[in-house]
C-alpha cells in the first residue's frame, strides 16, 4: 500500500473515531441531559472544535491525495455532503450556546439541537460511507445518486450497527451506568456489520479471510475494555478511542483498495509523483506540529483543573 | 438550460457563504488580537478594566470562532463540492497553501482551547497572553495562506500551462510554486492590512453603540478605553491598507492587465491616461465618467508617459464586468473618506480634545464600522468580479469548474436560510450571554 493511502486511512481513522464519541455525547445529551452534562461537557467542550478542524483535516488531505478523484466525488456527493456541513454549522453553534448561555433552560434546549444535529450530521456521514462501500445507489456513469443511496438493506443495518458499536463506546467512555448493555451493544454491532457484510459485501469478508491479522489489535483492545470495565477500573476510558481507531483502520484496510464495491481502485488515483513528496512532508511535519500541539493541550487540560477564562479571578 | 442554472446557483452559493465568511474571518483575525492587548494592558497596569474586557471578548471570542469555523469548514467543503474540476486542478499543483492552513487552522483551535481553560495553569501570567498570540498568529496565518491560493487563481503558476491548455494534461508540475504566485507580493499584505482595518472597525462601532447607551460612569470609562484600542488597531490597518492599496494598483497594471483595464475602464491603450471616477460603459464608450487628465499613467507606473493597457487587447468575451470599476472607485473613496476621518480624531486626540465625550463622533465611530464592513466586500467583489469569466485567469473558465448537479439549487435556497438564521440568533444569543453577565457586577 502506498504510504500516501495508509496516511489518508489513518487521518480518517482518527477523524471518524473522534465523531463516533461525540455521536456517543449527542445521544447521551438527549437521553438526559442533566444527569450526564458533567461528563460530556468535560470532553467535549475543549475537544469539539479539534474535532471539527480534523474533519478539514481529513477533506483536505484527501483533495491532496487523491485529485483526479476528485470530479466524480465533487459532482455526486455534493447534496449528502453540503447537507451534512449544514449540520455541522448548527451543531458547532449550539454547542457554543450551551456552553456560555446560562440559564439551565435554555442550556437543555440548546443541549437538543445540537445532540439532534450531531446525530443527523452522522446518520448522513454513514449513509455516504455505506455508499462508497456498496456502491448502492450510486450511478458512476452518470455521476449520480439515487433515493436508493439512503433507503437500501445495508445501509440501515451499517447505521445500526454503528449505533451499538457508539452505545458500547458511550457507556465506557462516559462510565455510564448500564452495565448489562454492554454485552448486547457490542454483540449487535458485530452481528450487524457481519450480517451486512456477507449479504452485501462479500468481498470485504474475502477480504478478511486472507489478512485476518488486521482486526487483532482492535480484538485485543476490545477484550481489555471489557476486562477493566468489569473490573470496575476507570482507565477502560482511556483505552475506548485508541479501539475505535484500530477498529475504523481496520475496517478500512479490509476495505482497500476498492471503493464502490469494487468498481474503482483506490490506488489507482493517487496523486503525481511530483506532487506526492511535497504531500507527505506537509503531512508528517504537519502531523508532528499536531501531536505537540495536543500534548500540550492534553497535558494542561488533564495535569491542572479546568477552569475557564471567564471564570477565573485574577 | 441546467447546466447554465446550476452554474449559476454554484455562485449564488459561493458568493453568499464567502460573503458571510469574510466578514467572520476579520473578526476572528482581530479578536485575539485585541484580547491579548487587553489582557496584556491589564496586567501590565494592573486595570481591571482591560482584564474584563479580554474576559468577556474571549466567550464572544469562543462563539464567534464556533460560528466562523464552521463557516470555514462549509467554503472549504464547496471549493470541492460546487468547483470539483477546479479543486482536481488546484490539488494537483497548488494544494500546498491550502493544505498548510489547515495546521494554521489547528494551532489556532488548540490554542484557543488552552487559552479558555488553562487561565489558573500558569503562574506567570503573560503565558496566558502568549497562548492568545500563536491563536492570533494562527488566525492570521490562516488568512495569509489563503490569500495565496487567491493570488495563484489570478496569477497561475507551477505547470505546463500551454500543453494543458491544449491536450489537458498536466506536465512540468512544482507542487510549491504556488507560494511564488506574482500576485501574491502585494495581495497577501494588502488582505491582511485591510482585516486588521475592517475588523477593528467592527468592534470600534460595536463598542462605540455600547458608550452611546450606557450612563454608568464605570462602564463608560471600560467602553472609551475599548474603543481607544479598537482604534489604534484600525488606524495601523488603514495605514497599511492605503499604502498596499496603491502599490494593488501598479501589481495589477504589471501583472493583471485586463483586469487592471476593466477596473480604470480603458477601453483604448494609452499614454498620459486619465482618471476616471465613475461613469458607466455604455454604446461602446464612456459615459458620465469624471477624466482626471494623466493621472491614471502616473498612479500605474510613475509616470504620464506610461502606456496603459486597453480592452481593446482582449477578446470581448473574456471582459470582466465592467461594473468593477464603480465598485472599485466606491471603495477607493469610501477608504479615503475614512482615511480623513481618522485623521481628524487622531489631530483632535493630539490637541487634547476629548473625542470620546462627542456623541456625534460616536455615531460616526459606528458609520465608520458599517462602511468598513462594506468596504471589506467591496474589495472582495472587486477581486473576484474583475478575473471572470475565470476561476484561473486564462487556464480555466467558472463554467468549466462549476458542478453541473442539479442538486445545487435545493442546497442552496438551504444553505441561505440556515445562514439567515444561525448569523441574528448568534447575535442574539451573545446579547442574552453578556445581559446574564453584567459588566458593572465584573467592574
Amino acid at each position: 500500500m502506498d504510504i500516501l493511502i495508509l496516511i489518508n486511512q489513518v487521518i480518517f481513522s482518527i477523524l471518524l473515531s473522534l465523531l463516533l464519541l461525540e455521536l456517543g455525547s449527542a445521544l447521551l445529551s438527549l437521553a438526559d441531559y442533566e444527569k450526564y452534562k458533567e461528563r460530556l461537557t468535560s470532553y467535549i467542550a475543549p475537544t469539539w472544535e479539534i474535532t471539527g478542524t480534523f474533519s478539514v483535516f481529513y477533506l483536505v488531505n484527501f483533495e491532496a491525495t487523491f485529485p483526479s478523484l476528485l470530479p466524480a466525488i465533487g459532482t455526486m456527493y455534493i447534496l449528502p455532503v453540503l447537507v451534512a456541513v449544514t449540520f455541522v454549522i448548527v451543531r458547532d453553534a449550539f454547542l457554543a450556546y450551551t456552553e456560555y448561555i446560562g440559564t439551565e433552560k435554555d442550556e437543555k434546549r440548546f443541549a437538543r439541537v445540537y445532540g439532534i444535529s450531531t446525530i443527523a450530521m452522522m446518520i448522513i456521514i454513514t449513509t455516504i460511507l455505506s455508499s462508497t462501500i456498496s456502491g448502492i445507489g450510486v450511478n458512476l456513469s452518470s455521476l449520480s445518486l439515487n433515493p436508493l443511496i439512503v433507503l437500501n438493506p445495508y445501509n440501515l443495518l451499517m447505521i445500526l450497527s454503528l449505533l451499538a458499536f457508539v452505545a458500547f463506546a458511550a457507556i465506557v467512555f462516559f462510565n455510564i451506568e448500564k452495565r448489562s448493555l454492554l454485552f448486547i451493544s457490542i454483540i449487535v454491532a458485530f452481528a450487524l456489520i457481519l450480517f451486512a457484510s456477507a449479504a452485501f459485501t462479500p468481498f470485504m469478508l474475502q477480504s478478511l479471510a486472507t489478512n485476518p491479522l488486521v482486526v487483532l489489535p482492535s480484538m485485543l483492545l476490545l477484550v481489555a475494555i471489557i476486562v477493566l470495565y468489569w473490573l470496575r477500573k476507570t482507565y477502560a476510558k482511556f483505552l475506548v478511542l485508541p479501539w475505535l481507531f484500530c477498529s475504523v483502520l481496520a475496517f478500512q484496510l479490509i476495505e482497500y483498495p476498492s471503493l464502490f464495491s469494487n468498481s474503482i481502485q483506490i490506488s489507482s488515483y493517487i496523486t503525481s509523483q511530483a506532487s506526492a513528496p511535497y504531500v507527505l512532508i506537509i503531512t508528517l511535519a504537519g502531523g508532528a506540529f499536531l501531536a505537540v500541539a495536543l500534548s500540550l493541550f492534553v497535558y494542561v487540560h488533564h495535569v491542572h483543573k479546568e477552569e475557564k477564562f471567564h471564570e477565573h479571578e485574577y | 438550460m441546467i447546466n447554465a442554472t446550476a452554474t449559476l446557483f454554484d455562485r449564488a452559493t459561493m458568493g453568499f457563504s464567502l460573503s458571510v465568511h469574510i466578514v467572520l474571518a476579520v473578526i476572528g483575525i482581530v479578536l485575539p488580537v485585541i484580547i491579548l492587548l487587553a489582557e496584556y494592558l491589564g496586567i501590565r497596569y494592573r486595570d481591571n478594566h482591560y482584564i474584563v474586557l479580554a474576559r468577556r471578548l474571549s466567550i464572544a471570542f469562543v462563539v464567534m470562532f464556533a460560528v466562523g469555523t464552521a463557516s470555514g469548514m462549509l467554503v472549504a467543503t464547496e471549493l470541492l463540492f460546487l468547483w470539483p474540476q477546479f479543486m482536481a486542478l488546484m490539488s494537483a499543483v497548488a494544494i500546498a497553501p491550502l493544505y498548510l492552513e489547515v495546521f494554521a487552522f489547528f494551532m489556532e483551535s488548540i490554542f484557543v482551547a488552552l487559552y479558555i481553560y488553562s487561565a489558573h495553569a500558569f503562574r506567570e501570567r503573560y503565558i496566558h497572553v502568549a497562548i492568545m498570540v500563536v491563536v492570533a498568529l494562527g488566525a492570521v496565518l490562516s488568512g495569509v495562506l489563503i490569500t495565496m491560493l487567491n493570488s495563484y487563481m489570478n496569477t497561475p503558476v507551477g505547470f505546463n500551462i500551454p500543453v494543458y491548455l491544449q491536450t489537458g494534461n498536466l506536465t512540468d508540475i512544482n507542487p510549491i510554486a504556488v507560494f511564488t504566485a506574482p500576485a501574491a507580493s502585494i495581495e497577501v499584505p494588502h488582505v491582511v492590512a485591510t482585516s486588521y482595518f475592517a475588523g477593528a472597525c467592527i468592534f470600534l462601532a460595536y463598542f462605540s453603540f455600547m458608550l452611546l447607551r450606557t450612563k454608568d460612569d464605570r462602564v463608560k470609562q471600560y467602553y472609551k478605553k475599548a474603543i481607544k484600542l479598537a482604534f489604534a488597531i484600525a488606524a495601523i490597518g488603514l495605514v497599511f491598507s492605503l499604502i498596499t492599496g496603491v502599490l494593488s494598483i501598479e501589481s495589477l497594471f504589471h501583472l493583471q492587465p485586463e483586469k487592471y483595464a476593466a477596473i480604470e475602464l480603458n477601453l483604448q491603450p494609452q499614454t498620459n491616461a486619465p482618471e476616471v471616477l465613475g461613469g458607466i460603459y455604455a454604446n461602446n464608450s464612456i459615459e458620465y465618467g469624471i477624466a482626471i487628465p494623466g493621472l491614471q499613467s502616473v498612479l500605474a507606473n510613475g509616470s504620464a508617459s506610461t502606456n496603459v493597457p486597453g480592452l481593446s487587447q482582449y477578446p470581448q468575451s473574456t471582459w470582466p464586468p465592467l461594473f468593477v470599476h464603480d465598485m472599485f472607485d466606491l471603495m477607493v473613496g469610501l477608504g479615503f473618506l475614512i482615511g480623513i476621518f481618522f485623521a481628524f480624531v487622531l489631530l483632535m486626540a493630539l490637541m487634547k480634545r476629548n473625542v470620546l465625550d462627542s456623541r456625534k463622533m460616536l455615531w460616526l465611530f459606528i458609520v465608520v464600522g458599517v462602511f468598513a464592513t462594506l468596504l471589506l466586500e467591496n474589495g472582495w467583489m472587486v477581486d473576484e468580479f474583475g478575473r471572470q469569466p475565470w476561476i484561473i485567469y486564462n487556464v480555466m473558465l467558472v463554467s468549466q469548474a462549476a458542478n453541473q448537479s442539479s442538486s445545487i439549487i435545493p442546497i442552496a435556497v438551504l444553505l441561505i436560510l440556515v445562514y439567515i438564521f444561525i448569523i441574528p440568533f448568534t447575535l442574539y444569543v451573545l446579547k442574552k450571554i453578556f445581559e446574564r453577565r453584567p459588566l458593572t457586577d465584573e467592574l
